[in-house]
This record gives structure tokens, C-alpha cells and sequence, in this order.
């Protein structure tokens, strides 16, 4: 189990710390599942559960399943939570982190392609695109069209073509570690980190992912925000590009 | 403006300014805040005492009524105030977001370093910190 926690890395032989981050908001319908996923899939990489204030058993079970756990003591929202993994992994000295969501749609069978992918690539971030192949869950109608319009914003903005900008399933290095624990955007943070890392001169490449419907728990974005989302972005995305020139 | 309004108008203004003290003196707001308020309640006493005020800035800002006037300022006056309190709300989100955080991890740290002391200590342990973690899944 200790060996295994190392992995020889691409032609370098050297060796990386990875680490899954999971952000979990009452998740104890998926969350063993998922733990049970990363064990058979991905057992080189460390796991941390990010705990954001649940009202139901899911810190209970990280624990009593032996995962290491951040408890945050109030519900900060995807961007608190997450920003609390990047921090952690930034203080334990990991080289790798990715974001794998608690409700069990990102399917860990893809952290080794995405892994060779950052690699190979020496990218910054590698976004697990539901829309490169289409295949699996493709989300509503309405959510797609507000994804190809945050895509066009990117495009727009930054001249290069993400396809999945609000996918969570997103790997990056040891630089993104470090900067996503100390600035990362609070609510619906997926599209506007892209923006300004791509903006700032990184490289952010996708692999084709087959996502999976959530199998319980909700979506951060509810109903209501329907309009209040892509307003909330378009301006997040515009000003990024304003702000550190 | 009658006698009889003005009496009014000044119990009015004083019944607040009680009121808003009394808020500060019991502690339930911070003077900071209460403070754009009291100014507030002062200088409508003043236009009360005197509403001769109004119509001069009414002639200075060449507006017509001074009506008008008045529910314009009242408008700037109170977006400052709830802009303030946004900045504030946003400041203190920051804070909390921060602290929040910051005991996550000291948990899990402490938490950690606990297991490694006590090792094999209860079924739901894990005896080398999260380096054997998931070992008990089902």
C-alpha cells in the first residue's frame, strides 16, 4: 500500500505524490462507492474528502472507512470546498491534485489517461470534457446551450477552444496547486479558473470522459440560477480579463 | 410648514435618535454602522427646524421642487449605506471562508497526528494515518 502510493512517472522515473480531492455535500448515498472506485482505479493516488458542511451521514462514513477528511464547520460552496483541498494538497507537497465530484459522476477509470495526458503535454490543467466524444451523460439541453455560450466567452476572450469549460473533473500541477490554494474563485469557479489560467499564458487541455448522472444529491446549480449563472459568469470572465494585467 | 407639522416632524427625528442610541448602548449594532443614521436623523432635524436649506440647494442644484431633491439624495444616501454593507458582507465572507478552512485542516492535522500516537486504537482508526486509507471498505 505505501509502495503503491508512488508511481514511476513518465519518462523522468521520478516520483509524484497525487492526490484526489472530493468535494462531498451530503453524499452518503454515493460516497463508499466512489471510494471503493478510486481504490480499485487509481490506488496511487492519496485521497482527501473535503466534508462541506453536510447534514447527513457523510462524515461519518469517510471516517469510518479510514478517508482522511477536512471538515469544514460551514457550507462554503464548491469554490470554499475545493480551495480547502488545493490548500491541503499545497501543505502536504503534491504535484498532482484532481477533482473528483462526491455525487459519483466523474468515474476515476480516467485519472490514469488524464494523468499521462498532463504529462505528456507538460499542461497545467486536464479537464475531463463530456463533449469531445459526446459519449455518457450530456447534461440538459439548456445546460448544454449555456455551456457552448461559456465556451464561446473563453474562446472570445482567450482564443482557445474549451469544449467543457464547467466540468469539475479537472487535474493540475504542482503551479495550479499553489495558486488555487491561495485565490480560487468562490461560487461556480469551474469556468472562470480556466479563463484566467488561460488568459495568464497556462496550458489547459482536455481528454473525451464519459460522465455519469448524478446518482443522488443535487447539482450546486439550482433552478433559480438558471439566469443568475451564465450573468454571473459572463461578468466573472470579462473582469478576469481586466484584473493583473 | 405648520406648527403643528413641525412638532410632529421633531418627535419623529428624537424617538429615532432614542431609538438608535438605545441600539448602540445595548450593543445590538456597532457605532460604525449606526453612525450615517444618526447623522442622517440630525441633519432631517435640521430641515425641519429651518426647510429654508432645502430650497436654497434646491436653486444650487437647479432643480425644480424640492421634493425632487430630496428624494434623490435619499436615494444616494442610502445606496452608499447598503454598499457599504456590501463590502462589509463581502469582507466577512472572506474572513469566514478563511477560518473555516484554516480549521479544517488544523482538525485533520491534529487528527492525524493523534492516530499515529495511539496506533490500533478502535475498529474505526486508522492505524498509519491516511496512508492506509480505505483499507476497512466494504
Amino acid at each position: 500500500m505505501v509502495e503503491s502510493d508512488r508511481t514511476r512517472a513518465g519518462s523522468e522515473n521520478r516520483i509524484l505524490k497525487k492526490l484526489v480531492i472530493i468535494p462531498a455535500y451530503n453524499e452518503e448515498k454515493s460516497i463508499l462507492n466512489l471510494f471503493r472506485e478510486l481504490r480499485e482505479q487509481a490506488p496511487d493516488f492519496d485521497i482527501i474528502a473535503v466534508n462541506d458542511g453536510s447534514e447527513d451521514g457523510t462524515l461519518r462514513l469517510c471516517r469510518e472507512n479510514g478517508i482522511p477528511v477536512l471538515d469544514l464547520a460551514v457550507n462554503l460552496g464548491i469554490g470554499g470546498a475545493m480551495q480547502t483541498g488545493y490548500r491541503y494538497a499545497a501543505l502536504n507537497g503534491y504535484e498532482i491534485a484532481v477533482q473528483v465530484d462526491g455525487d459519483g459522476q466523474h468515474d476515476p477509470t480516467f485519472l490514469r489517461e488524464m494523468l499521462k495526458k498532463l504529462l505528456s503535454e507538460n499542461a497545467d490543467m486536464v479537464i475531463g470534457s463530456r463533449f469531445l466524444e459526446g459519449k455518457g451523460y450530456q447534461s440538459t439541453a439548456l445546460r448544454r446551450w449555456g455551456i457552448r455560450y461559456l465556451s464561446g466567452l473563453i474562446r472570445l476572450v482567450t482564443g482557445i477552444r474549451i469544449t467543457d469549460p464547467t466540468s469539475g473533473f479537472r487535474m493540475v500541477n504542482r503551479r495550479l496547486i499553489e495558486r488555487f490554494a491561495s485565490d480560487y474563485p468562490q461560487d461556480y469557479p469551474e469556468p472562470e479558473s480556466v479563463a484566467g489560467l488561460l488568459r495568464q499564458g497556462g496550458k489547459a487541455v482536455e481528454i473525451p470522459v464519459r460522465m455519469r448522472e448524478r446518482g443522488s444529491g443535487s447539482s450546486s446549480i439550482g433552478p433559480g440560477a438558471s439566469i443568475y449563472y451564465p450573468l454571473k459568469m459572463t461578468a466573472a470572465i470579462l473582469l478576469e480579463r481586466m484584473r493583473r494585467q | 410648514m405648520s406648527i403643528r407639522l413641525k412638532v410632529f416632524l421633531f418627535t419623529v427625528w428624537f424617538l429615532i435618535f432614542l431609538l438608535l442610541l438605545r441600539t448602540v448602548k445595548r450593543k445590538k449594532a456597532d457605532i460604525r454602522f449606526v453612525l450615517p443614521w444618526l447623522l442622517l436623523d440630525i441633519a432631517l432635524a435640521g430641515v425641519t427646524a429651518f426647510p429654508g436649506i432645502l430650497s436654497a440647494f434646491c436653486r444650487m442644484f437647479g432643480i425644480e421642487t424640492p421634493s425632487n431633491m430630496l428624494f434623490f439624495f435619499a436615494l444616494v444616501f442610502l445606496g452608499m449605506i447598503v454598499f457599504s454593507l456590501s463590502l462589509s458582507l463581502s469582507r466577512q465572507n472572506a474572513e469566514i471562508r478563511e477560518l473555516t478552512q484554516r480549521l479544517a485542516l488544523r482538525e485533520q492535522e491534529e487528527r492525524k497526528a493523534e492516530q499515529r500516537q495511539k496506533p490500533e486504537h478502535g475498529p474505526d482508526r486508522e492505524p498509519k494515518g491516511e496512508k492506509s486509507k480505505g483499507e476497512k471498505l466494504p
